[in-house]
């Protein structure tokens, strides 16, 4: 109803900027009764039940003052290791009101020892963030917050797809890797990731976002990501990676206007 | 629909009785302009000081400091405020000073309480409205939700004559003088400052500098562009010979040298704390709320703004070599 809406507008409005995040004295509302996730679960899940995993298997952490739309900050920590018998199989990333609501799909290993994802995601409206994990039985678990802030898809980017740097790639670990133990390594790409609404796109410019990422060590597969605009941009990846031997981490991402982009980087016990 | 989930609240219809009565303020104080003051801060340099941001019903968006020049042959204005309401307001106040035509229109940067009041002048052909190159562009992208944040005083729809057109803009790219007539006043485009479009104003008699929102007075400055660039901005204005000056927010009359030294003491703290952070992997997430802090008790409207400069500034600096 309209009304609504100028009170979403009312409270979202901002004067020195068009995005702008307010803490607001209303209650959260109830994350199971928004329309749009009864769709989207249909869609994405049938009649597969969800439990909730805040408990002992998954936590998502959000800043509870957010300053910028395009811009937030998420860290997902699954409360259980991974093992041969039990592990996390799949992170799904929802934001109910985004214009793609599935802002990532991440693979994970047994092999991992543990899962974590820490990334950037750009709000476009007054939405909850939905972090939900399959498991290698099957089972489905899901930890959300609800998230006030918005115009973050909609925004002028701002950014230059033509950057001379577009596709660089930065790297981080601890200077020594511990093997068989989860190690943290992130990894962030320089590249505009383009929303389709951004309000500074030529028309009919198809828009210019990353929508796979995928991270190998020593040619096998440790993580992977379908994503898409819902991150923010120069996409950023932080996630734990259990080595059993010294080697070398690859990352290949590919964008839609089909370039593809490669780095590595060598892993070594010794202080680098 | 998606109202389903909130309109049970009370609050929410009480909000709602707010806005109404806000809006019918809003639109309806006709009588209010001898309240609008304008004082001459410098001979022919004269200013409305807007009240401390934020916008509130109560201050009804006269929220920036905005003023005009006033020449022997025409009036430069400087900023319209943030609705035709206040440009309409400063108009009077404009003609309650001086019979001279206004003969250019100066838009120091894209924010609404500076652009959106532009409409009060613009009916007029012999006016010229003059902004920094990029400011077409910014319009471009960046109206549409400065209006919608307009209808929450003038309702859905109610907005549509405030639009500004882009192509009225006279790109303003280096320096350019205008002549009001023995008075000429020096405008210059920044290329990277609070925005990255911004534009200032010298008045070459009196020697007074119009900032726009460059430089804050007491207001925690507001960083939408790139922070080392802003920093050597403000190193070329602590340069300058500054007799008078304007900034758009905050008081006027505390000393010049002291608010470009505390900006910049702000912006030494910020690049410091922020490079720091990335160093030890602090991630953005945290360092919005340690980086930079201890400046907490120095200015006004910190916890609104000071975050957002700390991810604009950590998403900038984390790709530094």
């Amino acid at each position: 109803m309209n009304f609504v809406k100028r009170i979403l507008t009312f409270i979202g409005a901002s004067l020195l900027f068009c995005q702008l995040a307010l803490a607001t004295p209303f209650p959260d509302p109830d994350h199971s009764s928004i329309p749009e996730w009864i769709m989207i679960k249909q869609l994405m899940f049938g009649e597969r039940e969800i439990r909730d995993g805040s408990d002992d298997i998954l936590a998502l952490y959000l800043n509870t003052k957010l300053d910028d739309s395009s811009t937030v900050p998420i860290m997902v920590n699954a409360l259980m290791d991974q093992t041969e018998d039990k592990y996390i199989k799949t992170l799904y990333l929802v934001i109910d009101r985004n214009p793609i609501p599935t802002a990532g799909v991440f693979k994970f290993k047994p092999e991992a020892g543990r899962v974590k994802l820490e990334t950037r995601l750009r709000f476009e409206k007054f939405s909850f963030i939905r972090a939900i994990v399959e498991t290698n039985t099957g089972d489905l678990y899901m930890d959300q917050r609800w998230v006030q802030v918005a115009g973050g898809c909609s925004a002028p980017s701002g950014k230059n797809a033509n950057d001379p740097s577009l596709g660089k790639m930065r790297f981080r670990m601890d200077d020594q890797i511990r093997l068989n133990e989860p190690n943290l390594v992130q990894f962030q790409i320089k590249h505009p990731n383009e929303s389709t609404l951004a309000s500074d796109l030529e028309p009919g410019y198809a828009a210019r976002f990353i929508d796979k990422v995928a991270v190998e060590f020593n040619g096998k597969s440790i993580m992977s990501g379908d994503i898409n605009f819902s991150l923010s941009d120069n996409p950023i990846f932080k996630f734990y990676f259990s080595p059993q031997a010294e080697g070398v981490l690859s990352v290949r991402a590919e964008d839609t206007h089909d370039t593809i982009f490669t780095d590595s980087v060598e892993i070594g016990t010794d202080k680098r | 629909m998606v109202s389903t989930y909130v309109t049970s609240s009370l609050i929410i219809r009480i909000l709602l009785v707010y806005l109404m009565v806000g809006r019918i303020a809003f639109a309806h104080d006709v009588n209010e302009s001898s309240a609008y003051t304008v004082q001459e801060i410098a001979e022919g340099n004269f200013v409305h000081e807007g009240n401390f941001p934020p916008q509130s019903l109560e201050n009804r968006g006269d929220i920036a400091n905005i003023g005009f020049i006033v020449g022997e042959k025409c009036v430069a204005v400087i900023d319209v405020g943030s609705s035709l309401h206040v440009g309409s307001m400063l108009k009077a106040a404009i003609q309650r000073v001086t019979r001279l035509p206004i003969c250019a229109v100066i838009i120091t940067h894209v924010h609404p309480d500076h652009l959106l009041g532009l409409n009060a002048f613009t009916k007029d052909d012999s006016i010229t409205v003059y902004g920094h190159h990029r400011l077409p562009k910014q319009i471009r992208t960046r109206s549409r939700f400065y209006l919608e944040s307009l209808e929450q005083y003038l309702g859905a729809g109610n907005t549509a004559d405030h639009a500004i057109d882009p192509s009225l803009v006279t790109p303003v790219n280096g320096l350019l003088s205008i002549d009001l007539g023995n008075r000429v006043i020096e405008l210059k485009s920044w290329d990277y400052a609070h925005t990255d479009h911004d534009l200032s104003v010298t008045d070459i008699k009196t020697g007074t500098f119009w900032a726009g929102d460059i430089v804050f007075s007491e207001h925690v400055p507001i960083l939408d562009s790139n922070i080392r660039q802003y920093n050597a901005v403000l190193e070329e204005l602590q340069k300058l010979d500054v007799q008078h000056y304007v900034v758009g927010h905050g008081s006027l009359d505390r000393p010049w040298d002291v608010l470009i030294s505390e900006q910049q003491r702000y912006f030494r703290v910020l690049l410091r704390e922020v490079r720091a952070a990335i160093v030890n992997d602090i991630s953005l997430m945290d360092a919005v709320n340690t980086v930079g802090w201890t400046e907490r008790d120095r200015w006004h409207n910190f916890d609104m703004y000071h975050r957002r400069n700390v991810t604009t500034s950590y998403t900038d600096l984390e790709w530094e070599d």
